[in-house]
Order: C-alpha cells, then structure tokens, then sequence
C-alpha cells in the first residue's frame, strides 16, 4: 500500500492524500466519542511494532480519547503470564536469558513447540541435548523435541496444572524441596501444601493419562538439576492460563531454579515485539511499566507526565472489544498492524462486529483481511523501513535501523499516530522516534536511562537497565515484588472436553514456516511452498475408525462454528485430538476455537475445543 | 623469474587497490561493526584481510533474481575472497557454466582470492584443494612485508608490482604442503563409494536438523535454484534440498518425504554423486555449513565415519 485508502460509499477503496486521512479519522473518532462516550472507541496496538509506536498508540488513547480500551495480541497469548508471573515473582517476563541455556543442566519444556516457533531456541537446546544435558518435554503433540527427550509426558490438553501440581507432589513429598530458598525467598508455602496433597500422582495420571512413574521420574530430575522451564502458547491459551503459569512459577520456587545462573522460567514470546508491546502499557489493564490502571499512585506519574486525568476502570481485553462491537458498545475502531479476522477466536462473530462498527481505521503494511472491512485503511512502515526499538523474549531492548526504502506515502506509525493527536488538538512534538523513547525512559522504570546512542554500543540491553547496564538474570537477591508467592490453584475439567457429542479434543498452534495470520509469510514464496495449504492432523487409529484417508477433505465441527479442510494422517496426535495450524484464511482454524476466557487474564480457550469430524458436504472434495 | 608471480609491499597495497577503484566497481571484504562482511569500497583503505561471514556467493549467483529484468554487466571485481570460497565457486560452476545468464555474469566478474596463513576454527580446505588454487584471478599469499601475487588475469596488473625472489617462489611452490601440516587433511579418497545409502546415521541427523537450510545458503558450492512467478515477475532464487517442498510434485507425490532422505541426499550430493557425474566433490572443506548450523551438524563427522 503506497497511499492513504478511503472507502465510498459504494464501498470501494479510493487512494487519498494524508490530510483527508487523517481529519477523516479524528473526527470521526471524536464524534463518536462525543456522541456515545469515550469508551465506545477501542485501540489495537501491535507486538509488530515498535515500543515506541506502541507506547504513543496506549497514550493516543489514554490521554487523547480518555479511555483504556486500549490492548493488543499479547492478550491472546502471554496475558496469563503478565498476570502469573506479576503475581508470584512481580514481574512479567523471562528470568533468565538465551545465552544463559548453556549453563543449565536441565530443560522442562511444556506447552511449547520450540523448534518451530523459536527454532534459536530450540536448536540451542538441541546442541546442550547433544552435549549431555537432560531434556524433559511435556506436550500432547509428539513434537520434534519430544524425539530426543529423556522424559516424554503426552498429558492431554488442558491438564497441564494436574501434571504440574503432581510434579510438585512428588517433590514435596520425596523432601528434594530447597527448604533453605522456600524458608527465606518465599511466602504461602504452607498453603500451597495444602493444595498440593491431592495431586498423588496416581490421581494425576488419572486426569493427565500420563504414567504415574513418568511424572515422578521427571519431578526427581527436575528438582535435583540446575533446571529451566520452557513454555508458551500451550499453558496460556486456557481458561486456567493464570494458574498454569502460576503452577509453573510454583515449581521454580520450591526447587529454587530461579534467580541463578542456568535456572528460570522462560516464557517464550511469539511476536518480535511482543515483550515491549506489554511493557509500553498497550493493554487495558496496565500503564507503562506493568502499573496497574487502578493505582493511583501509578496513574499519577502519568497524569502528570501527560498533564490530563486518566482513566481508572481497566479497559476492555481484545476480544471483549470485539463482543462489546458486536452488542453495539464500541462504535468504532482503531486497529494497528493486526489482523483479528483470522487470528481471535471464532471469526465469524469477528466479521459481524467489524461490520457493526459505525467506523473502522486500519493501519497496517499490506491490504490485511481485517483492512478490507475499514473505513480509512493508512499504510504503515514495515520492520524493515524504520528506526524504533522492539524487546525481545529475554527482555532485550534492541534498535533496529531501516535497510529499506518505504514504499510511496507510507509513514511511520508513531507518526501517523502523532498527525492524529495533534488533529485532535494535542501539541505532541516527537521529531524522531527516540524523542519518544527519551519520554519512556523517564517514567518506565525498567527502560530508565535508555539512549539510542547506549542501545547500539551494547548491541541491545536486558531490562531493567540502569545507567546503560542491563540484567541477564532477573530475582537473583529479591523477587521484583520482594518475597516470591507461591500461588496454587486446583485443576479444573476445561469447559469443553471429550463429551459424547464432541468427541474429540481441537488444539491449535503454528508451524514452521507460516508466522501469524500470514500477512508477511504467504507472500514468500519458498515459505509459501513449504506450507501452503491448511490441514488438520488426526491420529491414525482415529482415521481408521472413520475410514478417513490421508489429504481427504473433512468437515471438523465444534459449538462454534464448522469447515472443510485436508486430513492429515499422523502418529503425532494421540487418539482423540485434532491439531490444526490457524494461519490460513482458507480454513481459519479460529472459525472453530473456543471464545471461553481466563476470568483475570482474559485469554481466549484456544487450546482446547471439543470437536466432532464428518464428511465434507461441499462439492470439491479433492 | 616465472611468468605471472610478483611481489607488492605493504606500503603500496592500499595505493594498487585504489588504482583499480578507479576503474572498476570493487567488491570486497570490510569491516562493518563487528563483522566482516562484503561490499562495494570507496577507498582502498577500507579492505581489511580477513575471512568474511559470508561467501560472496550473492555476487556470482544472486539468492534472489527477478529474470525478466536485464543485467547491468559492469566489470566487477572482488577482492580479497578467502580460498574456500573461490575453490567452492569454481566447483558449482561445473553446472552452472550450462546456464547462458550465468554465463554472461561470470565473464564480468574478477576474483582475488587472499590465502589464509593460519587454519581457522571450520575450515578442512586442505582435504580438497588446498589453500592455494590453481584458478584465479589474482591470488595474494602474506609474505614478511608485503604479498606474493599470482596473475591469470590481466585486470588486476599494476606497475606497482615488483619481481620476486626466489626465496618468494619456493615459499609460494611449497605452501600448500606447508599448510597440510597445520591443517591436517581428512581423507576422502573412495568416500563417493564408501558412503552408505542405508545408514543410521541420516535418522540420527534428521532428529537434530530443524531444517532450516542455513547449510545450502552458506554453502558456496550449492547451486539449486528455484523459478517462480506471478502475475508481473519471474523470480529466480536460491533454494534448499533440506526443505520438503524442493522434491514435491503435483499430487502430493514426494520422492524424498522424510527429513532423513533429504539429509542423505544433501551429503549423497556432495560426497559421492558430484563426483561420480564431474570427477570432483561438491565442497570445497571451507566449513561455512556447520559454522551456520543452528544444531552443528558437522559435515567431517560424515567424512570420518566412512574413511577413517
């Protein structure tokens, strides 16, 4: 996209100028805002971005349009680890670093298929694995990890806290706990015990059909090795997302493998920027700098950085936004650098709301499925065409600097989001990017300091940085919020599971060579090629049974919706469980998902769906 | 004195390669950060000797080619590429020498290649060709204050050039055994039928590979390309035998459809079928593949298994 798009009213997309654009836009926001109140306008920032275009994205909708529904994609994966990790160690990210796995004598890798979606690394435990180390790998899918593991657990989906609290049993029970780090870094422990009793193994192989040995044999490992816990989509995407994290960040304190060197918990980030997107405050719960909205004292800071009155209710998650359109709450919309349309759960009611909305402005780098419902569609810059700084999952603030020429009128978000604000009324005055970054240095506490002069020496800086000087390893005196907390929670059946009506489990996820939705990675050739059609696995005594050959069309069915995609017969799937990648706007996998949220994280189900596999109607059965 | 070999002194080299930056485009290694890496120079100051991330294989046989758009042949030349990598480009145009565009390139293009003077952490050159080659444009061998220089082509004469002595032509003439002894040669005599189709070893590697291709783009002997189109260009670009999609045909239909079949065909490749089709293995020991190798697959483990 080269030039600002307007759509008549006939529908059609005409090429525009900036200015139209942008005057378009902002009085149309502000009029709807006038007419039906703040809060009926939502923000989408983006993890594609930069932390500085997210940063002015929260603060366009906090300080200019007064609201806080303002959120981005991380609530659909790593909200529960924001809200886990804040709870049990007081801050919301990975404690260790890349660099720090060769110190580590152990992996626990669980909900997590990271050759495939962080193959740097994946292959870096691969080479320590090859090197001696132990690998434990917990995952309903035989993924590629699960070939060379020492331990292999095929729990099924949603039973992730069973098997963690089991692990925990045993090590209680066995007395391999670190007595001397529960005694001093440590709180709640004797409530957490409490809980704890009632995951015998024997029960948990119950719920998670795992070996009772197995989990005991792994719960010995991993207490007795300097261990790190590898995770990501497969224990966030649930309505227990907040616990299991929590249940993770359990297990690190009663062993004591967090806050040293080749110990931590490690949750894995999808996007490049998905970590700083967070950090900036792009979410309706949280200012900059993880402060909660309703702090008063947190709001304060910003209040008067920013010289207005914020907002103290905590805006609506991403896909809250979306059922609030759909009942008519949110009027209109601003979306960056995101495409819902295929990557929220059931996209159908996605659309719908998309077309209630009375306006809709998109901004993004390519005509996206979601830009094609816009009323104004504005054409951003790509990674590759600007300056800015994205956080990475070890917390590492890099600068990134444009190797590409922008393609025709394009412009940066930061800027396209600036020419709003002053539209609206608002002296903003960034000349570059990190006149941006000079403000968040000053109020984020984690980014304190940070020039883009000091980012280039150090070729990237861990938070929280002080006088240009990162942390590779976070908690190693104190926990950010002084003692760590263990949290437990009971396991809990997932609303939906195997049923009579639904008798299988769907569970989605990312393959190799396709990234999100595919806005970038469809229009790559070679990558194209590696993947270019949607497929569902399904288990090869599964297919039998239903007499279902292999690439045959099959309908896959679950309460949410139903489509048509190619089988894929595979021992990788245990009985009983579907597994579908949801790149693909051929056959949205998210069409089907299941919309059930995590009360405090608000992340959708996406893991587990009861499904029910039939014969394709439609003609086209190839 | 032999024919083609001169001498050229420290203090005149920056002098030589700005005399050819005066007439021609000069591709070379620079330091950019941290790193080596090759680009277009200015100044004859700006070329460091050493060994670069990367081969210029970009140069000769770009990654990614739009074939509708005609190439500006301007003379080029490249200047200071290690051995390995001209010894690696020598060998893939065995094939690509049959393809016309190639062709056109190549004629304008002009390789000095630097010998190395200590052996590096990957390299296993000495088991192939050695560091110095016999093809060439110009050929630089570190000698006390200065270069010995070979000529083969008339592009890269200077009159900044002196004679060389004796003592220079024995050291020169010797080198490549000199260099076997710091760097000693794997032996790969008969592998090309020692090298066992069913074998263990391609599961082995297939459960660490991820696949990623890193090895065929680093290589500088890999020449498999792939052409594609849509409605306003046809792309020509660099592809790799490790990826699924390389082999698959309409239908679904796969000759190689495992991860194992394709390692094996990758090391099948380089070690038996080159050479029993053109009298020379496809690889030239430079290393580039398990120094870029996420997991360090290590290519002389496969040497040493079958030829010890």
């Amino acid at each position: 996209m080269k030039r600002p798009l307007i759509k008549d009213e006939r529908g059609n997309f005409k090429e525009t100028d900036w200015e139209t654009a942008i005057n378009l836009t902002t009085s149309r926001l502000l009029e709807i805002s006038e007419k039906y109140g703040p809060d009926s306008l939502a923000f989408q920032a983006s993890a594609k971005c930069t932390n500085e275009d997210n940063y002015l994205m929260q603060k366009l909708a906090r300080q200019v349009f007064h609201t806080n529904n303002v959120d981005h994609c991380a609530r659909s994966c790593h909200a529960s680890t924001i809200e886990g990790l804040i709870t049990s160690f007081g801050s919301g990210a990975m404690t260790t670093s890349i660099k720090d796995i060769d110190n580590a004598e152990l992996y626990f890798v669980i909900g997590s298929n990271t050759t495939e979606q962080h193959p740097i690394i994946g292959s870096r435990i691969i080479k320590n694995k090859y090197e001696g180390k132990t690998l434990i790998v917990a995952d309903p899918r035989k993924i590629k990890l699960a070939e060379i593991a020492d331990i292999y657990l095929r729990h099924y989906p949603g039973t992730d806290l069973a098997l963690l609290n089991s692990m925990a049993y045993v090590i209680i029970s066995k007395d391999l706990y670190n007595k001397e780090f529960v005694e001093k870094r440590t709180e709640n422990f004797e409530e957490y015990k409490k809980v704890i009793e009632n995951y015998d193994p024997d029960v948990a192989s119950r719920i998670t059909g795992v070996d009772p040995e197995y989990i005991e044999k792994a719960a010995i490992l991993y207490a007795t090795k300097r261990s790190i816990i590898f995770y990501a989509m497969g224990i966030t995407q649930h309505v227990q997302g907040t616990e299991n994290v929590q249940a993770i960040a359990n297990l690190a304190l009663l062993t004591g493998n967090v806050g040293r060197k080749g110990t931590g918990v490690a949750p894995l980030r999808g996007h490049n920027n998905v970590q700083g997107s967070s950090d900036m405050g792009a979410l309706c719960d949280f200012l900059p700098g993880y402060r909660r909205v309703y702090d008063d004292e947190g709001r304060r800071i910003f209040e008067e950085a920013w010289n207005c009155k914020l907002p103290s209710k905590p805006g609506l998650s991403l896909t809250e936004m979306f059922e609030y359109a759909l009942e008519g709450k949110i009027k209109a919309m601003y979306i960056m650098g995101e495409n819902p349309v295929l990557s929220e759960p059931e996209t159908d009611k996605i659309i719908e709301a998309l077309e209630k909305l009375e306006f809709l402005v998109v901004q993004d780098i390519f005509m996206t499925e979601t830009a094609k419902f816009a009323d104004v569609v504005l054409p951003s810059y790509s990674f590759a065409e600007k300056i800015g700084t994205f956080t990475n999952t070890e917390r590492r603030i890099q600068l990134i600097k444009p190797f590409l020429n922008p393609p025709g009128e394009s412009k940066s978000d930061w800027e396209i989001i600036q020419m709003i604000a002053n539209a609206a009324g608002y002296s903003w005055n960034y000349l570059t990017s990190e006149d941006i970054m000079n403000e968040i240095s000053k109020l984020v506490p984690q980014y304190s300091s940070i020039t883009y002069n000091c980012l280039e020496e150090t070729g990237g800086l861990q938070w929280p940085v002080k006088n240009c000087q990162g942390t590779e390893i976070l908690h190693t005196e104190k926990f950010t919020r002084g003692l760590g907390k263990f949290l437990p929670s009971e396991w809990k059946r997932p609303l939906e599971f195997w049923d009579s009506q639904y008798p299988f489990i769907l569970t989605t996820g990312r393959i190799y060579y396709q990234f999100h939705t595919g806005v970038m990675t469809r229009k790559v050739y070679l990558l194209e090629r590696e993947a270019p059609e949607p497929y569902v696995e399904i288990n090869t005594d599964d297919a039998k049974v239903l007499g279902i050959k292999n690439n045959e069309k099959i309908l896959v069915e679950t309460r949410h919706g139903k489509l048509c995609v190619k089988a894929r017969i595979t021992e990788n799937v245990p009985k009983g469980i579907l597994f579908m990648p949801f790149h693909y706007v051929e056959a949205p996998a998210n069409v089907l998902t299941n919309p059930n949220l995590d009360p405090k994280a608000k992340i959708p189900e996406l893991k587990v769906t009861g499904a029910r596999v039939g014969k394709c109607q439609t003609e086209s059965t190839l | 004195m032999p024919d083609g070999i001169y001498f050229i002194k420290n203090e005149d080299f920056t002098d030589y390669l700005n005399s050819l930056i005066k007439k021609y485009r000069v591709y070379a290694t620079k330091r950019v950060g941290n790193d080596v890496v090759f680009d277009y120079i200015e100044s004859g100051s700006e070329f460091v000797d050493e060994r670069s991330v990367l081969s210029p294989k970009n140069i000769i046989f770009p990654a990614w080619k739009n074939l509708n758009e005609s190439e500006n042949n301007q003379e080029i030349i490249v200047f200071g590429i290690r051995s390995c990598d001209l010894s690696g480009f020598n060998i893939m145009e065995t094939v690509l020498k049959f393809d016309i565009e190639y062709n056109k390139r190549r004629d304008h293009i002009h390789f000095a290649n630097f010998i190395c003077t200590e052996p590096c952490k990957y390299g296993f050159c000495t088991t192939f060709e050695g560091v110095r080659l016999k093809e060439f444009g110009a050929q630089f061998l570190k000698y006390k204050n200065g270069y010995i220089v070979e000529i083969k082509d008339n592009i890269f004469m200077s009159n900044l050039f002196k004679e060389v002595s004796q003592d220079m032509v024995e050291f020169l003439n010797s080198y490549n055994d000199y260099f076997s002894k710091l760097m000693v040669p794997l032996n790969v005599k008969g592998i090309e039928n020692k090298i066992k189709w069913e074998d263990e070893i391609w599961d082995e590697l297939a459960k660490k590979c991820i696949s990623c291709g890193a090895c065929n783009y680093a290589c500088p002997t890999c020449f498999c390309f792939d052409i594609n189109e849509n409605s306003y260009e046809r792309i020509e670009e660099w592809d790799s035998c490790i990826m699924e999609g390389f082999t698959r045909m309409a239908g679904n239909i796969n000759p190689r459809p495992s991860l194992s079949s394709r390692l094996r065909q990758r090391f099948m490749h380089k070690l038996s079928y080159h050479y029993l089709t053109y009298g020379i293995h496809l690889c030239s020991g430079c290393g580039r593949c398990f120094e870029s190798c996420p997991v360090s697959i290590d290519i002389r483990d496969i040497i040493r298994r079958y030829n010890r």
